[in-house]
């Protein structure tokens, strides 16, 4: 039975004088941990934004759950398809924890209502105590706001995963961390995640490694690391 | 919209504090002025000032007194009253009975009662310096019953001693007159009075001599229209009105003349300042006969104090007002959308947030505008009284400023009751205003940074 979340069929996309990415045919299956890799400039945000359903300006298709997420609408694919990580976090300073959390349940179509309880026990779980929970996020370390942002995109029940950069500002022990929490998502949470890196290390934790060929404007499936159950 | 989505909408706010509290301050700022705008123009309305629900109590002094009320709640009531004062160093008279079938031939009149009191000053000699005395000019029997006036000794004036100028004149009982060694003296009836005129104490030429016939005392009930008079009840002296009259065209030493308790009712506004302009007239031509008859010449001057030039003064004050809250409204709305813009233009990273979450363009806006309209309405709370208060205050203070320059009063109710009207009016126009100013300049701040920041975004 096949775990395919998102299917990526001739999709072209290009700069104004630039072609980033020409006939692009990729599944992405859920329970399954994608890193991509790519130079700088190669194009590995703006794919994260196409899947993300934050840039429309595509050729081709896309289609989640077999419905070109255009047809869907982006902001409906966004509030139950995918969520998205990044790099500086993206968290309300303003907000402590737990409303940052509660904010996204409230905007995604897969929460009924938020719930404060279970966010503070999601938060837990991840090492953001009762007390940090309650802080301003501003106030917490760059590895705990990145725990903050995993855990919203985990409460928001989202299928899809994107992840662009995410220990892109953190050190080598937190990163690690991180991604061991993504492969955890994928594996025992059975989300798709797609992390965009350009360390070849934490990608190589992955279980398939997409590799943007910046001449050839393409994405090769470069290897798989282990057999996805 | 979710429970949570107005939740989170005053979470934000609230962890936004000082942004939030200066927002609602300058929206305050900006409801208090232009709804003082709103009702200063009103307050400073002449037909508003005397609207017919509104008593108003008007008293003009320059020089003499002419003092006026209406009020339309009591049957359309309206009471007049003039006196007219020598000016300094001048004399003149006034021929009361002649103002009365005036006043009486108006068809506006229902009734008119009136007095004719003559202060004068009487010395025993030139060396005993003097005594402030007042004489009365009674006309009827009413005279005494009004003032609640009973005899202590002697009589009273007889209907045909009231009606002929007979030198006969009835006093009070504490009535005292200073002798030669400046002792006071009781004066007992039969007695002979020497009464010396203020003008001419020294040329002695001026006076009367009357022969007291009788002593009066209040009984203690009087009509509340006339009061208990100071001088009537201790320095009075009574004579008839036609020897009162008589001693007024006889004697340039005449130092004050009243018109007293003309009294008389019109049908409604228009009618009494019609009446009072048709006693206007006929005052200035008495006082012009007067002058032709070499009295010095008399300009009552109540055209220069009448209604129309009040009024119009409070209408110029009102507009003043009027036009520097609206300039402050103006400054105010353009701090305000500046500020807006200067908030908003760092939050594009905020917007992309609430986008990125799953919100669209259009939502994030509606958040933020509604946000806007929390504080919005928040500061119109405070700031509509705000506006109320400030209007009220400006009003009476330039109210004021004209009564004293113009010896005009009005009662405290009628300078509160000149909002009432349009008080709820003016809330509705001050929240119309500002919740479009608000919406106005979030959305477009808001749609403009989007609009910049989006593409260089995704």
């Amino acid at each position: 039975m096949s775990n395919e979340i998102l299917a990526i069929r001739n999709m072209s996309y290009s700069y104004p004088g630039r072609k980033i990415f020409e006939n692009i045919n990729l599944d992405l299956d859920c329970g399954v941990f994608y890193a991509l890799l790519g130079e700088s400039g190669s194009g590995k945000t703006t794919f994260l934004s196409i899947i993300s359903g934050q840039d429309d300006r595509y050729e081709g298709e896309i289609c989640y759950k077999d419905r070109e997420i255009r047809e869907i609408g982006l902001t409906k694919y966004r509030r139950s398809g995918v969520s998205i990580i990044y790099q500086n976090y993206n968290l309300l300073g303003y907000l402590n924890a737990v409303e940052n959390v509660m904010l996204a349940m409230d905007i995604s179509d897969n929460v009924r209502k938020p719930d404060a309880a279970r966010a503070l026990e999601l938060l837990d779980k991840m090492g953001i105590d009762e007390k940090k929970a309650r802080q301003k996020t501003s106030k917490l370390s760059g590895g705990e706001q990145q725990r903050v942002a995993i855990a919203r995109s985990l409460l928001t029940d989202s299928p899809i995963i994107a992840a662009d950069e995410p220990t892109g500002n953190l050190d080598w022990k937190n990163s690690e961390e991180i991604v061991s929490l993504f492969e955890k998502l994928a594996h025992e949470n059975g989300k798709c995640v797609v992390m965009v890196t350009h360390n070849e290390e934490l990608a190589k934790k992955a279980d398939v490694i997409l590799r943007i060929d910046q001449k050839n404007a393409v994405i090769n499936v470069d290897a798989v690391q282990q057999t996805v159950q | 919209m979710s429970r949570y989505f107005f939740a989170h909408i005053v979470v934000s706010l609230k962890n936004r504090l000082q942004e939030s509290l200066l927002t609602v301050l300058i929206i305050v700022l900006s409801a208090a002025s232009i709804m003082a705008s709103l009702l200063l123009s009103d307050g400073s309305q002449a037909e508003k000032l005397l609207a017919e629900s509104t008593p108003v109590y008007c008293e003009f002094r320059n020089g003499y007194l002419f003092s006026s009320q209406y009020d339309e709640k009591k049957n359309s009531g309206s009471s007049l009253q003039a006196f007219i004062r020598k000016p300094e160093g001048k004399e003149y008279y006034f021929h009361l009975m002649d103002a009365c079938a005036e006043i009486a031939g108006n068809p506006e009149v229902k009734s008119y009662s009136c007095e004719t009191v003559i202060t004068a000053a009487s010395v025993m000699d030139e060396w005993s310096g003097y005594s402030e005395y007042q004489l009365f000019g009674a006309g009827s029997d009413s005279f005494w019953k009004r003032r609640g006036l009973e005899l202590s000794e002697g009589r009273f004036l007889s209907e045909q001693e009231m009606t002929s100028p007979c030198n006969k004149m009835i006093v009070a009982s504490s009535f005292r007159i200073t002798d030669e060694n400046g002792e006071y003296q009781e004066v007992n009836v039969g007695d002979t009075v020497r009464v010396y005129f203020y003008g001419n104490i020294f040329s002695r030429e001026a006076y009367e001599d009357f022969e007291v016939v009788g002593k009066y005392k209040y009984f203690g009930s009087y009509d509340s229209e006339y009061g208990q008079d100071m001088f009537l009840n201790s320095q009075g002296c009574i004579i008839s009105q036609s020897k009162a009259r008589e001693t007024v065209s006889s004697f340039e030493s005449l130092s004050q003349t009243y018109i007293n308790n003309v009294t008389y009712y019109a049908r409604d506004y228009e009618s009494f300042r019609t009446l009072r302009n048709n006693i206007q007239k006929f005052i200035n031509e008495e006082t012009g006969n007067a002058s032709s008859k070499n009295y010095p010449s008399l300009n009552l001057g109540l055209k220069k104090t009448n209604l129309d030039e009040l009024m119009d003064s409070f209408s110029k004050t009102g507009v003043f007002y009027k036009t520097a809250f609206t300039i402050v409204f103006v400054l105010l709305t353009v701090i305000l959308i500046s500020y807006v813009i200067y908030n908003f233009s760092n939050r594009f990273r905020e917007m992309f947030i609430y986008y990125s979450l799953g919100r669209s363009w259009g939502g994030i806006l509606f958040h933020y505008v509604l946000s806007y309209c929390l504080l919005a309405v928040i500061a119109m709370v405070i700031g509509i009284p705000l506006g109320i208060l400030l209007a009220y205050l400006f009003n009476n203070s330039f109210l004021f400023e004209a009564m004293t320059s113009n010896n005009m009063e009005i009662p405290e109710s009628a300078r509160f009751s000149v909002f009432s009207n349009k008080t709820l009016t003016a809330a509705g126009v001050t929240a119309a205003v500002c919740i479009t100013v608000v919406i106005i300049s979030v959305t477009v701040t808001v749609v403009s940074v989007i609009r910049k920041q989006i593409r260089n975004v995704l």
